[in-house]
């Protein structure tokens, strides 16, 4: 696996050809594709991890597929629903190396890149770069809160079985 | 309720032949046992019949009507699994209704079922458990309550009693049994438990190698094997088979294993034309063997190799030069190790099997 950041060069040639620079897509779009790798592994190893026996048994209880998929597989994967959402939410939430290639517009700006914008040449607010960190870690927390009850189970749970 | 009929079915994975040409046909209100050894092709009999696996040739039929095309969902039969596959994330409540709400019942009807349900198995004080939170043999009666709460057509058991031990196994059975007869539904049951067919089922079918082998009442197949393999699969401990040439004497007939000869019933005799011989397999059950601490007519020596007390009854392990056969005997037989005791092995109950064919001659 190589690190996300040597890839961020290309992706700003191919984004300032499509126009998606210095506009909130430039952004979404690697950070949705960036976590999707992990996430499906994860997922798939979760799935994968769900006996064969409980689809068998919702279809001859009268499932559908869709209906299985809702009713059975869905719940049963929720620890690691969490734990990828966690880590989809966390890579972007916190990424700066991104957006202060994409988003040069200060009006875009996402928290990291304020942040950072508190650490200037000369002179360093450590007031408000303290402040804005502890405003930024509130979602994360609050994440973390409505997860938790599946996380613990779910981050060893997804890597290798569900 | 309906009966169930395979025409023709078989069953190809890449190159592997699973069921090969099964032609069964289940009776109204039958409780059929799927019987064989693991790989035998009765599981993916079962599934066939589900409509989790489609059949490579041949066809299914459920009362009237053929289901080759048939969803699972709409075959109104319901299944219990080997590992009970009940739904983690639900309470039992949850687990009974599930079949119900899948197919539209009314919140009032739902609480009935589940409820009747719920009674007749004696767990109305679980329903608010999970799975998680209930024993195996609990969890086994939940399966079984998923079954039967929506009353399907036909039942289909993938040895459901296997995860449960010894006692609490013996204990279910007579109930399942019990259950099956009140309720009246065609119950298709696999297991690879002789003991659980024989005491199970209506009929039993014993299946190898993707065959079915012999259909029949249980006493019938136990007392009847049309093969060496049924003979030998049914019954505990299994029938001794001798090797050797039956051969016709002046006034009946003998049976010489190359390390001795016994005579054989007149009943065994008349595989034979007068003045004869065969070869092939001469096959006795433990409790037609009569055992003696001395010689009797026709008996043979052996030498005592093992016991094991069963309570009541004790099995006696003999051996003459490369046999080893196995008789019943009382409890207060004396056999220590080590010992000559003498068997006879001339009984009416006896088989012979052709020596290639290793069909039942008698």
């Amino acid at each position: 696996m190589f690190p996300g950041v040597i890839t961020i060069i290309p992706q700003f040639l191919l984004f300032s050809t499509l126009g998606l620079v210095d506009t909130y897509f430039g952004c979404i779009i690697p950070y949705a594709v960036g976590s999707l790798s992990l996430s499906v592994f994860i997922m798939k190893g979760a799935f994968d991890s769900i006996p064969r026996d409980l689809d068998e048994a919702a279809s001859l209880d009268g499932a559908g597929e869709m209906r299985t998929f809702y009713k059975i597989l869905l719940p049963l994967t929720l620890p690691s629903i969490a734990t990828v959402a966690l880590w989809a939410f966390m890579g972007s939430w916190l990424d700066w190396a991104l957006a202060n290639v994409m988003l040069k517009d200060n009006t875009l700006w996402t928290l990291p890149l304020a942040l950072y914008d508190f650490i200037q040449p000369n002179f360093t607010y450590y007031g408000s770069f303290a402040a804005l960190s502890i405003i930024m870690s509130i979602p994360v927390f609050i994440v973390f809160m409505i997860f938790q009850k599946y996380l613990v189970t779910g981050l060893t749970a997804g890597s290798v079985k569900g | 309720m309906a009966g169930v009929r395979l025409q023709n079915v078989s069953k190809v994975f890449k190159n592997t032949a699973a069921v090969r040409d099964v032609n069964l046909d289940v009776e109204v209100g039958e409780f059929l046992v799927l019987l064989g050894p693991s790989g035998c092709g009765k599981t993916t009999t079962l599934r066939i019949v589900a409509g989790l696996e489609k059949p490579s040739t041949g066809s299914v039929y459920i009362g009237d009507s053929q289901v080759d095309d048939v969803l699972p969902k709409d075959r109104d039969i319901a299944m219990v699994f080997q590992s009970y596959a009940l739904y983690p994330h639900m309470t039992v409540h949850d687990n009974l209704a599930f079949p119900l709400k899948m197919r539209k019942y009314s919140k009032q009807q739902i609480e009935e079922q589940v409820t009747k349900t719920a009674e007749t198995l004696e767990m109305s004080n679980l329903l608010q458990r999970r799975p998680k939170e209930l024993s195996g043999g609990q969890r086994q009666r939940v399966a079984l309550g998923r079954a039967i709460v929506r009353n399907p057509k036909v039942f289909l058991m993938d040895e459901p009693l296997s995860n449960l031990d010894a006692k609490l196994r013996v204990q279910t059975r007579v109930e399942l049994k019990n259950l099956q007869k009140r309720l009246g539904t065609t119950t298709i049951y696999v297991t690879h438990d002789q003991a659980e067919a024989m005491t199970l089922a209506d009929r039993v079918a014993l299946m190898r190698n993707g065959m079915i082998q012999q259909v029949g009442r249980p006493t019938e197949v136990y007392a009847h094997p049309v093969n060496k393999f049924v003979a030998g699969f049914l019954g505990s401990p299994t029938m001794n088979f001798v090797e050797g040439t039956i051969r016709s004497t002046g006034d009946g007939a003998v049976f010489d294993t190359g390390e001795f000869s016994f005579p054989v019933h007149p009943r065994v005799a008349s595989v034979l034309l007068p003045g004869g011989s065969k070869k092939g397999t001469y096959g006795i059950r433990a409790e037609d063997i009569g055992v003696g601490n001395g010689e009797t007519e026709g008996s043979a020596e052996v030498k005592v190799f093992g016991s094991e007390l069963m309570g009541s009854e004790q099995f006696v392990h003999g051996t003459r030069g490369k046999l080893d056969i196995i008789a019943r005997a009382p409890m207060e037989f004396q056999a220590p190790i080590g010992s000559s005791v003498w068997m006879n092995l001339t009984s009416p109950n006896a088989h012979f099997f052709d020596a290639e064919t290793e069909m039942a001659l008698v």
